[in-house]
Protein backbone atom coordinates (compact mmCIF):
# COMPACT_ATOMS: atom_id res chain seq x y z
CA UNK A 1 0.00 0.00 0.00
CA UNK A 2 1.63 2.60 -0.97
CA UNK A 3 2.00 5.86 2.27
CA UNK A 4 -0.53 8.95 2.38
CA UNK A 5 0.69 11.26 4.90
CA UNK A 6 -2.50 12.61 6.34
CA UNK A 7 -0.73 15.47 7.82
CA UNK A 8 0.60 16.94 4.57
CA UNK A 9 -3.36 17.30 3.33
CA UNK A 10 -3.88 19.53 6.18
CA UNK A 11 -3.67 23.33 5.45
CA UNK A 12 -0.31 24.95 4.26
CA UNK A 13 -0.53 27.11 7.97
CA UNK A 14 -0.73 24.29 9.97
CA UNK A 15 2.08 22.41 7.98
CA UNK A 16 4.42 24.90 8.54
CA UNK A 17 3.24 25.90 12.16
CA UNK A 18 3.98 22.53 12.99
CA UNK A 19 6.90 22.36 12.07
CA UNK A 20 8.37 25.88 13.10
CA UNK A 21 7.32 24.32 16.61
CA UNK A 22 9.12 20.99 16.16
CA UNK A 23 12.32 21.93 15.49
CA UNK A 24 12.18 25.20 17.83
CA UNK A 25 11.27 23.08 20.73
CA UNK A 26 13.89 21.15 20.07
CA UNK A 27 16.46 23.31 19.87
CA UNK A 28 15.04 24.41 23.56
CA UNK A 29 15.05 21.09 25.38
CA UNK A 30 18.28 19.94 26.21
CA UNK A 31 16.90 17.34 29.20
CA UNK A 32 17.75 13.87 28.08
CA UNK A 33 14.20 12.75 28.08
CA UNK A 34 13.08 15.35 25.96
CA UNK A 35 15.93 14.43 23.41
CA UNK A 36 14.57 10.65 23.54
CA UNK A 37 11.09 11.97 22.73
CA UNK A 38 12.37 14.01 19.88
CA UNK A 39 14.19 11.69 17.92
CA UNK A 40 11.75 9.03 18.39
CA UNK A 41 8.99 11.54 17.14
CA UNK A 42 11.62 12.84 14.69
CA UNK A 43 12.37 9.02 13.13
CA UNK A 44 9.07 8.07 13.34
CA UNK A 45 7.35 10.57 11.16
CA UNK A 46 10.41 10.48 8.50
CA UNK A 47 9.90 7.34 8.57
CA UNK A 48 6.53 6.63 7.84
CA UNK A 49 6.71 9.47 4.88
CA UNK A 50 9.73 7.95 3.00
CA UNK A 51 12.52 5.31 4.51
CA UNK A 52 14.68 5.28 1.59
CA UNK A 53 15.51 9.12 2.22
CA UNK A 54 16.15 8.21 5.88
CA UNK A 55 18.65 5.62 5.03
CA UNK A 56 20.69 8.01 2.79
CA UNK A 57 21.07 10.40 5.72
CA UNK A 58 21.46 8.00 8.59
CA UNK A 59 25.45 7.85 7.77
CA UNK A 60 25.30 11.47 7.85
CA UNK A 61 23.78 12.01 11.12
CA UNK A 62 25.64 8.76 13.14
CA UNK A 63 29.30 10.54 11.91
CA UNK A 64 28.06 13.98 13.13
CA UNK A 65 26.63 12.78 16.16
CA UNK A 66 29.94 10.75 16.86
CA UNK A 67 31.99 13.56 16.21
CA UNK A 68 30.37 16.07 18.11
CA UNK A 69 30.45 14.01 20.75
CA UNK A 70 33.79 13.35 20.69
CA UNK A 71 34.93 16.87 19.70
CA UNK A 72 32.94 18.38 22.75
CA UNK A 73 35.49 17.43 25.33
CA UNK A 74 38.60 18.82 23.63
CA UNK A 75 37.15 22.26 23.32
CA UNK A 76 35.10 22.28 26.68
CA UNK A 77 36.95 21.06 29.58
CA UNK A 78 34.63 21.54 32.79
CA UNK A 79 33.21 18.79 34.17
CA UNK A 80 34.13 16.51 37.56
CA UNK A 81 34.81 13.10 35.86
CA UNK A 82 38.00 13.45 34.18
CA UNK A 83 38.37 10.21 32.18
CA UNK A 84 41.99 10.83 30.85
CA UNK A 85 44.25 13.47 30.46
CA UNK A 86 45.95 14.64 27.32
CA UNK A 87 48.16 17.78 25.99
CA UNK A 88 50.23 18.47 29.10
CA UNK A 89 47.20 17.60 31.08
CA UNK A 90 44.11 19.16 29.49
CA UNK A 91 41.22 16.67 30.74
CA UNK A 92 38.58 14.93 29.01
CA UNK A 93 35.58 14.98 30.79
CA UNK A 94 32.69 12.52 31.16
CA UNK A 95 30.65 15.41 31.45
CA UNK A 96 31.47 17.27 28.36
CA UNK A 97 31.20 14.26 26.58
CA UNK A 98 27.59 13.83 27.57
CA UNK A 99 26.99 17.49 26.86
CA UNK A 100 28.42 16.65 23.32
CA UNK A 101 25.99 13.56 22.84
CA UNK A 102 22.91 16.01 23.85
CA UNK A 103 24.18 18.59 21.48
CA UNK A 104 24.77 15.43 18.70
CA UNK A 105 21.22 14.32 19.33
CA UNK A 106 20.31 17.92 19.01
CA UNK A 107 21.56 18.02 15.39
CA UNK A 108 20.82 14.47 14.34
CA UNK A 109 16.80 15.27 15.32
CA UNK A 110 17.31 18.63 13.43
CA UNK A 111 18.44 16.96 10.42
CA UNK A 112 15.96 14.50 10.00
CA UNK A 113 12.59 16.78 11.38
CA UNK A 114 14.05 19.02 8.30
CA UNK A 115 13.98 15.79 5.71
CA UNK A 116 10.24 15.31 6.48
CA UNK A 117 9.70 19.26 6.57
CA UNK A 118 11.22 19.34 2.89
CA UNK A 119 8.76 16.09 1.99
CA UNK A 120 5.88 18.21 3.26
CA UNK A 121 6.32 21.68 2.22
CA UNK A 122 6.27 21.53 -1.83
CA UNK A 123 6.88 24.77 -3.34
CA UNK A 124 2.90 25.51 -3.86
CA UNK A 125 2.56 25.30 -0.05
CA UNK A 126 5.80 27.77 0.38
CA UNK A 127 4.45 30.45 -1.90
CA UNK A 128 0.65 29.67 -0.68
CA UNK A 129 1.94 30.63 2.69
CA UNK A 130 4.00 33.72 2.26
CA UNK A 131 1.50 35.12 -0.94
CA UNK A 132 -0.22 36.81 1.28
CA UNK A 133 2.19 38.77 3.74
CA UNK A 134 4.27 39.29 0.80
CA UNK A 135 2.16 39.51 -2.46
CA UNK A 136 4.60 40.83 -4.77
CA UNK A 137 7.93 38.77 -3.12
CA UNK A 138 5.71 35.50 -3.82
CA UNK A 139 4.90 36.68 -7.47
CA UNK A 140 8.41 36.69 -8.09
CA UNK A 141 9.28 33.33 -6.42
CA UNK A 142 6.70 32.03 -8.14
CA UNK A 143 8.04 33.70 -11.44
CA UNK A 144 11.56 32.42 -10.38
CA UNK A 145 10.27 28.87 -9.90
CA UNK A 146 8.69 28.84 -13.23
CA UNK A 147 12.08 30.17 -15.36
CA UNK A 148 14.46 27.64 -13.77
CA UNK A 149 13.38 24.79 -16.28
CA UNK A 150 12.91 27.40 -19.05
CA UNK A 151 16.97 28.50 -18.51
CA UNK A 152 18.03 24.97 -18.57
CA UNK A 153 16.34 24.09 -21.35
CA UNK A 154 17.46 27.31 -23.21
CA UNK A 155 21.41 26.51 -22.06
CA UNK A 156 21.10 23.06 -22.87
CA UNK A 157 19.92 24.83 -27.20
CA UNK A 158 22.63 26.95 -26.56
CA UNK A 159 25.11 24.17 -25.55
CA UNK A 160 23.62 22.13 -28.82
CA UNK A 161 24.18 25.02 -30.84
CA UNK A 162 27.60 25.54 -29.74
CA UNK A 163 28.37 21.81 -30.36
CA UNK A 164 27.64 21.94 -33.98
CA UNK A 165 30.46 24.30 -34.59
CA UNK A 166 32.94 22.51 -32.45
CA UNK A 167 32.74 23.81 -29.19
CA UNK A 168 32.04 21.11 -27.17
CA UNK A 169 35.18 21.36 -24.69
CA UNK A 170 33.96 22.29 -21.01
CA UNK A 171 36.23 24.93 -20.06
CA UNK A 172 35.95 28.09 -18.16
CA UNK A 173 35.98 30.19 -21.47
CA UNK A 174 32.84 27.83 -23.41
CA UNK A 175 31.11 27.33 -20.31
CA UNK A 176 31.08 31.15 -19.28
CA UNK A 177 29.97 31.87 -23.28
CA UNK A 178 27.05 29.60 -22.70
CA UNK A 179 25.80 31.27 -19.77
CA UNK A 180 26.52 35.11 -21.05
CA UNK A 181 24.60 33.94 -23.97
CA UNK A 182 21.62 32.67 -21.61
CA UNK A 183 21.69 36.04 -19.58
CA UNK A 184 21.16 38.53 -22.70
CA UNK A 185 18.07 36.20 -23.69
CA UNK A 186 16.75 36.04 -20.39
CA UNK A 187 16.94 39.56 -19.76
CA UNK A 188 15.32 40.62 -23.03
CA UNK A 189 12.50 38.41 -22.46
CA UNK A 190 11.84 39.28 -19.04
CA UNK A 191 11.44 42.80 -20.33
CA UNK A 192 8.92 40.99 -22.91
CA UNK A 193 6.85 39.42 -20.18
CA UNK A 194 6.86 41.94 -18.07
CA UNK A 195 5.70 44.62 -20.99
CA UNK A 196 3.04 41.49 -21.43
CA UNK A 197 1.73 41.75 -17.71
CA UNK A 198 1.61 45.62 -18.07
CA UNK A 199 -0.33 45.31 -21.30
CA UNK A 200 -2.63 43.08 -19.54
CA UNK A 201 -3.22 45.38 -16.16
CA UNK A 202 -0.77 44.54 -13.93
CA UNK A 203 -0.91 46.47 -10.77
CA UNK A 204 -4.54 48.39 -11.64
CA UNK A 205 -6.35 46.65 -9.21
CA UNK A 206 -6.42 44.09 -7.02
CA UNK A 207 -4.71 40.82 -7.84
CA UNK A 208 -6.19 37.11 -7.31
CA UNK A 209 -4.79 34.49 -6.37
CA UNK A 210 -5.39 30.78 -6.84
CA UNK A 211 -5.00 27.78 -4.12
CA UNK A 212 -6.58 24.67 -3.57
CA UNK A 213 -5.52 24.49 0.37
CA UNK A 214 -9.09 25.21 2.27
CA UNK A 215 -9.30 26.15 6.31
CA UNK A 216 -11.82 24.08 7.50
CA UNK A 217 -13.19 22.50 10.58
CA UNK A 218 -10.51 19.97 10.73
CA UNK A 219 -7.84 22.62 10.36
CA UNK A 220 -9.34 24.26 13.21
CA UNK A 221 -9.75 21.45 15.55
CA UNK A 222 -5.92 20.65 14.95
CA UNK A 223 -5.13 24.51 15.33
CA UNK A 224 -6.57 24.50 18.94
CA UNK A 225 -4.83 21.63 19.71
CA UNK A 226 -1.37 22.09 18.53
CA UNK A 227 -1.62 25.98 20.70
CA UNK A 228 -2.64 24.31 23.62
CA UNK A 229 -0.23 21.21 23.31
CA UNK A 230 2.61 24.21 22.79
CA UNK A 231 1.60 26.35 25.37
CA UNK A 232 1.99 23.38 27.63
CA UNK A 233 5.43 22.86 26.49
CA UNK A 234 5.91 26.73 26.90
CA UNK A 235 4.54 26.45 30.61
CA UNK A 236 6.90 23.38 31.12
CA UNK A 237 10.03 25.40 29.72
CA UNK A 238 9.17 28.27 31.84
CA UNK A 239 8.91 26.78 35.35
CA UNK A 240 12.12 24.86 35.04
CA UNK A 241 11.08 21.58 34.00
CA UNK A 242 12.88 20.81 31.35
CA UNK A 243 15.90 22.31 33.27
CA UNK A 244 19.53 20.34 32.60
CA UNK A 245 23.08 21.26 33.90
CA UNK A 246 25.96 19.13 33.05
CA UNK A 247 28.95 20.98 34.32
CA UNK A 248 30.41 20.47 36.68
CA UNK A 249 28.11 17.63 37.16
CA UNK A 250 25.29 16.34 35.24
CA UNK A 251 21.65 16.92 36.87
CA UNK A 252 18.61 16.77 35.41
CA UNK A 253 14.62 17.75 36.17
CA UNK A 254 13.36 14.24 37.72
CA UNK A 255 9.89 13.29 35.90
CA UNK A 256 8.59 13.34 39.21
CA UNK A 257 8.49 16.77 38.71
CA UNK A 258 4.56 18.14 37.72
CA UNK A 259 6.38 20.85 35.46
CA UNK A 260 8.56 18.03 33.99
CA UNK A 261 5.61 15.65 33.63
CA UNK A 262 3.36 18.10 31.73
CA UNK A 263 5.71 19.15 29.44
CA UNK A 264 6.89 15.68 28.51
CA UNK A 265 3.49 14.70 27.79
CA UNK A 266 2.33 17.95 25.69
CA UNK A 267 5.74 17.39 23.79
CA UNK A 268 5.38 13.67 23.23
CA UNK A 269 1.86 14.13 21.83
CA UNK A 270 2.71 17.09 19.91
CA UNK A 271 5.46 15.15 18.29
CA UNK A 272 3.27 12.25 17.39
CA UNK A 273 0.44 14.43 15.88
CA UNK A 274 1.10 13.44 12.08
CA UNK A 275 1.89 9.64 13.67
CA UNK A 276 -1.93 9.44 14.91
CA UNK A 277 -3.21 11.00 12.08
CA UNK A 278 -2.17 8.70 9.66
CA UNK A 279 -2.74 5.79 11.88
CA UNK A 280 -6.08 6.77 12.04
CA UNK A 281 -6.59 7.22 8.35
CA UNK A 282 -4.98 4.03 8.09
CA UNK A 283 -7.52 2.02 10.18
CA UNK A 284 -10.47 3.75 8.83
CA UNK A 285 -9.53 2.89 5.38
CA UNK A 286 -8.57 -0.61 6.70
CA UNK A 287 -12.00 -0.94 8.44
CA UNK A 288 -13.90 0.66 5.25
CA UNK A 289 -12.33 -1.85 3.03
CA UNK A 290 -13.13 -5.05 5.59
CA UNK A 291 -16.68 -4.01 5.01
CA UNK A 292 -17.24 -4.63 1.06
CA UNK B 1 12.98 57.64 -11.15
CA UNK B 2 13.65 60.09 -8.53
CA UNK B 3 10.29 59.92 -6.26
CA UNK B 4 10.61 56.41 -6.68
CA UNK B 5 14.24 56.01 -4.86
CA UNK B 6 12.50 58.78 -1.89
CA UNK B 7 9.62 56.61 -1.11
CA UNK B 8 12.17 53.51 -0.83
CA UNK B 9 14.23 55.64 1.87
CA UNK B 10 10.93 56.88 3.90
CA UNK B 11 9.64 53.25 4.03
CA UNK B 12 12.70 51.55 4.29
CA UNK B 13 13.54 53.92 7.28
CA UNK B 14 10.31 52.87 8.86
CA UNK B 15 11.66 49.36 8.38
CA UNK B 16 15.16 49.66 10.17
CA UNK B 17 13.44 50.97 13.36
CA UNK B 18 10.86 48.05 13.39
CA UNK B 19 13.72 46.07 12.52
CA UNK B 20 16.03 47.35 15.50
CA UNK B 21 13.72 47.86 18.39
CA UNK B 22 12.34 43.89 17.48
CA UNK B 23 16.02 42.95 17.62
CA UNK B 24 16.78 44.55 21.26
CA UNK B 25 13.89 43.38 22.33
CA UNK B 26 14.82 39.81 21.32
CA UNK B 27 18.19 40.34 22.41
CA UNK B 28 17.10 41.74 25.91
CA UNK B 29 14.58 39.01 26.06
CA UNK B 30 16.95 35.95 25.54
CA UNK B 31 19.76 37.31 27.44
CA UNK B 32 17.49 37.74 30.57
CA UNK B 33 16.39 33.93 29.86
CA UNK B 34 20.17 33.75 30.53
CA UNK B 35 20.44 30.06 28.51
CA UNK B 36 22.20 29.05 25.56
CA UNK B 37 19.50 29.50 22.48
CA UNK B 38 21.36 31.68 20.44
CA UNK B 39 20.41 30.08 17.55
CA UNK B 40 16.33 30.64 18.09
CA UNK B 41 17.65 34.18 19.10
CA UNK B 42 19.90 35.08 16.29
CA UNK B 43 17.18 33.15 13.14
CA UNK B 44 14.97 35.86 14.26
CA UNK B 45 17.46 38.67 14.33
CA UNK B 46 17.75 37.35 10.75
CA UNK B 47 14.18 38.17 9.85
CA UNK B 48 13.89 41.22 11.37
CA UNK B 49 16.90 42.44 9.29
CA UNK B 50 15.08 41.51 6.48
CA UNK B 51 12.14 43.46 6.97
CA UNK B 52 13.26 47.10 5.77
CA UNK B 53 14.14 45.23 1.99
CA UNK B 54 10.66 43.64 2.34
CA UNK B 55 8.84 46.46 3.78
CA UNK B 56 10.71 48.93 0.92
CA UNK B 57 9.95 46.24 -1.98
CA UNK B 58 6.40 45.83 -1.07
CA UNK B 59 5.05 49.36 -0.56
CA UNK B 60 7.16 50.60 -3.39
CA UNK B 61 4.39 48.79 -5.65
CA UNK B 62 7.54 47.37 -8.08
CA UNK B 63 6.61 47.94 -11.47
CA UNK B 64 6.48 44.40 -13.77
CA UNK B 65 9.86 45.17 -15.33
CA UNK B 66 11.45 45.73 -12.03
CA UNK B 67 10.27 42.23 -10.61
CA UNK B 68 10.79 40.32 -13.52
CA UNK B 69 14.46 41.62 -13.73
CA UNK B 70 14.93 40.36 -10.12
CA UNK B 71 13.23 36.88 -10.84
CA UNK B 72 15.11 36.44 -14.05
CA UNK B 73 18.75 37.33 -12.09
CA UNK B 74 17.59 35.33 -9.46
CA UNK B 75 17.15 32.23 -11.65
CA UNK B 76 20.00 32.71 -13.49
CA UNK B 77 22.30 32.67 -9.80
CA UNK B 78 20.24 29.38 -9.13
CA UNK B 79 20.68 28.00 -12.56
CA UNK B 80 25.10 29.18 -12.55
CA UNK B 81 25.83 26.47 -10.22
CA UNK B 82 24.42 23.86 -13.01
CA UNK B 83 26.04 25.50 -15.80
CA UNK B 84 28.69 25.36 -14.24
CA UNK B 85 29.23 22.06 -12.58
CA UNK B 86 31.28 21.00 -15.41
CA UNK B 87 34.25 23.32 -14.11
CA UNK B 88 36.16 21.64 -10.85
CA UNK B 89 35.30 23.41 -7.41
CA UNK B 90 33.71 26.58 -9.34
CA UNK B 91 30.36 27.93 -7.52
CA UNK B 92 29.39 31.02 -9.13
CA UNK B 93 26.29 31.41 -7.04
CA UNK B 94 27.70 34.61 -5.04
CA UNK B 95 29.68 35.87 -7.62
CA UNK B 96 26.14 36.21 -9.95
CA UNK B 97 24.63 37.89 -6.94
CA UNK B 98 27.51 40.15 -6.45
CA UNK B 99 27.13 41.31 -10.55
CA UNK B 100 23.09 41.46 -10.02
CA UNK B 101 24.11 43.31 -7.11
CA UNK B 102 26.18 46.03 -9.06
CA UNK B 103 24.05 45.72 -11.93
CA UNK B 104 20.37 46.63 -10.24
CA UNK B 105 21.83 48.19 -7.09
CA UNK B 106 21.78 47.83 -3.47
CA UNK B 107 18.30 47.06 -2.67
CA UNK B 108 17.36 44.63 -5.82
CA UNK B 109 20.70 43.35 -5.38
CA UNK B 110 19.73 41.89 -1.51
CA UNK B 111 16.67 40.51 -3.05
CA UNK B 112 18.41 38.62 -5.83
CA UNK B 113 20.50 37.08 -2.93
CA UNK B 114 18.44 35.74 0.02
CA UNK B 115 15.73 34.79 -3.18
CA UNK B 116 18.59 32.82 -4.72
CA UNK B 117 19.03 31.48 -1.01
CA UNK B 118 15.30 30.33 -0.25
CA UNK B 119 14.92 29.18 -4.48
CA UNK B 120 17.85 26.87 -4.04
CA UNK B 121 17.01 25.20 -0.46
CA UNK B 122 13.66 24.54 -1.96
CA UNK B 123 14.88 22.31 -4.96
CA UNK B 124 17.92 21.41 -2.97
CA UNK B 125 16.34 21.37 0.33
CA UNK B 126 16.03 23.27 3.12
CA UNK B 127 17.91 23.55 6.65
CA UNK B 128 18.69 25.42 9.38
CA UNK B 129 21.27 26.82 7.41
CA UNK B 130 18.50 28.44 5.16
CA UNK B 131 17.91 31.76 6.96
CA UNK B 132 21.60 32.03 7.65
CA UNK B 133 22.29 31.64 3.64
CA UNK B 134 19.49 33.95 2.58
CA UNK B 135 21.40 36.77 4.97
CA UNK B 136 24.56 36.11 3.21
CA UNK B 137 23.47 35.66 0.08
CA UNK B 138 21.82 38.80 0.15
CA UNK B 139 24.56 40.91 1.57
CA UNK B 140 26.90 40.19 -1.15
CA UNK B 141 24.24 41.70 -3.35
CA UNK B 142 23.57 43.99 -1.18
CA UNK B 143 27.48 44.85 -1.01
CA UNK B 144 28.23 44.52 -4.60
CA UNK B 145 25.19 47.30 -5.44
CA UNK B 146 26.46 49.72 -2.48
CA UNK B 147 30.26 50.06 -3.64
CA UNK B 148 28.51 50.26 -7.21
CA UNK B 149 27.00 53.38 -6.35
CA UNK B 150 29.75 55.14 -4.54
CA UNK B 151 31.91 54.46 -8.00
CA UNK B 152 34.42 52.56 -5.78
CA UNK B 153 33.97 49.81 -8.74
CA UNK B 154 33.10 49.76 -12.18
CA UNK B 155 31.99 46.78 -14.07
CA UNK B 156 34.23 47.64 -17.46
CA UNK B 157 37.45 46.88 -14.87
CA UNK B 158 36.88 43.68 -13.52
CA UNK B 159 39.54 42.95 -11.86
CA UNK B 160 38.97 44.84 -8.18
CA UNK B 161 35.21 44.04 -7.96
CA UNK B 162 36.74 40.37 -8.57
CA UNK B 163 39.47 40.66 -5.43
CA UNK B 164 36.26 42.62 -3.32
CA UNK B 165 34.25 39.94 -4.58
CA UNK B 166 36.16 36.86 -3.67
CA UNK B 167 37.48 38.37 0.01
CA UNK B 168 33.77 39.27 0.85
CA UNK B 169 33.54 35.64 0.44
CA UNK B 170 36.47 35.00 3.31
CA UNK B 171 35.34 37.52 5.51
CA UNK B 172 31.79 37.70 5.05
CA UNK B 173 29.72 35.89 3.78
CA UNK B 174 31.67 32.52 4.22
CA UNK B 175 31.76 33.57 7.85
CA UNK B 176 28.03 34.36 8.40
CA UNK B 177 27.46 30.63 7.30
CA UNK B 178 29.80 28.84 9.57
CA UNK B 179 28.46 30.45 12.39
CA UNK B 180 25.07 28.76 11.61
CA UNK B 181 27.49 25.62 11.68
CA UNK B 182 28.61 26.46 15.27
CA UNK B 183 25.25 27.63 16.40
CA UNK B 184 23.64 24.17 15.56
CA UNK B 185 26.40 22.26 16.45
CA UNK B 186 27.89 23.75 19.46
CA UNK B 187 25.69 24.16 22.85
CA UNK B 188 28.26 26.51 24.55
CA UNK B 189 29.72 29.40 22.65
CA UNK B 190 33.14 30.20 23.36
CA UNK B 191 36.43 30.93 22.15
CA UNK B 192 36.83 27.68 21.48
CA UNK B 193 33.99 26.32 19.91
CA UNK B 194 33.82 29.15 17.73
CA UNK B 195 37.38 29.52 16.92
CA UNK B 196 37.59 25.46 15.64
CA UNK B 197 34.51 25.88 13.46
CA UNK B 198 35.68 29.23 11.97
CA UNK B 199 38.88 27.81 11.59
CA UNK B 200 38.12 24.71 10.04
CA UNK B 201 35.94 26.66 7.79
CA UNK B 202 38.51 28.86 6.09
CA UNK B 203 39.91 26.12 3.45
CA UNK B 204 36.55 25.92 2.22
CA UNK B 205 35.78 29.55 2.27
CA UNK B 206 39.02 30.19 0.61
CA UNK B 207 37.78 27.96 -2.09
CA UNK B 208 34.88 29.37 -2.35
CA UNK B 209 36.50 33.06 -2.73
CA UNK B 210 38.38 31.74 -5.42
CA UNK B 211 35.57 30.91 -7.52
CA UNK B 212 33.77 34.16 -6.61
CA UNK B 213 36.48 35.98 -7.73
CA UNK B 214 37.08 33.67 -10.75
CA UNK B 215 32.99 34.41 -11.55
CA UNK B 216 33.40 37.86 -11.24
CA UNK B 217 36.26 38.23 -13.38
CA UNK B 218 35.29 36.70 -16.09
CA UNK B 219 31.03 37.21 -16.19
CA UNK B 220 31.26 40.88 -14.55
CA UNK B 221 31.76 42.76 -18.05
CA UNK B 222 29.71 40.36 -20.29
CA UNK B 223 26.41 40.76 -18.17
CA UNK B 224 26.59 43.91 -17.35
CA UNK B 225 27.08 44.82 -20.77
CA UNK B 226 23.72 42.82 -21.38
CA UNK B 227 21.65 44.79 -18.43
CA UNK B 228 22.89 47.77 -19.81
CA UNK B 229 22.10 46.90 -23.15
CA UNK B 230 18.82 45.81 -22.07
CA UNK B 231 18.18 49.21 -20.05
CA UNK B 232 19.22 51.37 -23.44
CA UNK B 233 17.22 49.24 -25.43
CA UNK B 234 13.77 49.14 -23.19
CA UNK B 235 14.16 52.35 -22.22
CA UNK B 236 14.39 51.57 -18.53
CA UNK B 237 16.40 54.80 -17.17
CA UNK B 238 13.52 57.19 -18.22
CA UNK B 239 10.97 55.21 -17.52
CA UNK B 240 8.66 54.38 -14.20
CA UNK B 241 7.99 58.23 -13.84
Amino acid sequence: MDRVDTFSTYNPILNFAYFIGAIGLGMIFMHPLFLVVNLVGAFAYALTQDPKKVKKLMPLVVIMFTLITLINPLLNTNGKTVLFTWLHGRPYTLESMCWGMVTGSMFAAIIIWFAAYNHVMTSDKFVYLFGKVVPSISLVLTMILRLIPNFQKKANQIMAARASIGMTEKNMENVSAVFSALTGWALEGGIVTADSMRARGYGSGNRTTFSIYRFDKRDVAMLVAMFVLISGCVVCALMGGAEVTFVPDIQTAPITNMATALGIICYGLFLLIPIVLNTVEALRWHILRSRI
Amino acid sequence: MQTESKQVTKKTWLGIIIAIVLMAATVAISYKMGDTKYYVASVLCIFYAMIPFVMGFENRKPMPREMVTIAVLTALAVISRVIFIAIPFCKPVIGVIFIAGMGMGAGSGFMVGALTAIVSDIICGQGPWTPWQMLAFGLAGFIGGVLCRKGLIKGDKPLVPAIISGLLCIIVVGPILDTSTLLVMSNMVDTTSAGAVYLSGLPVNAVLGAATFVTVLVLAKPMLEKLDRVKVKYGMMEEEE
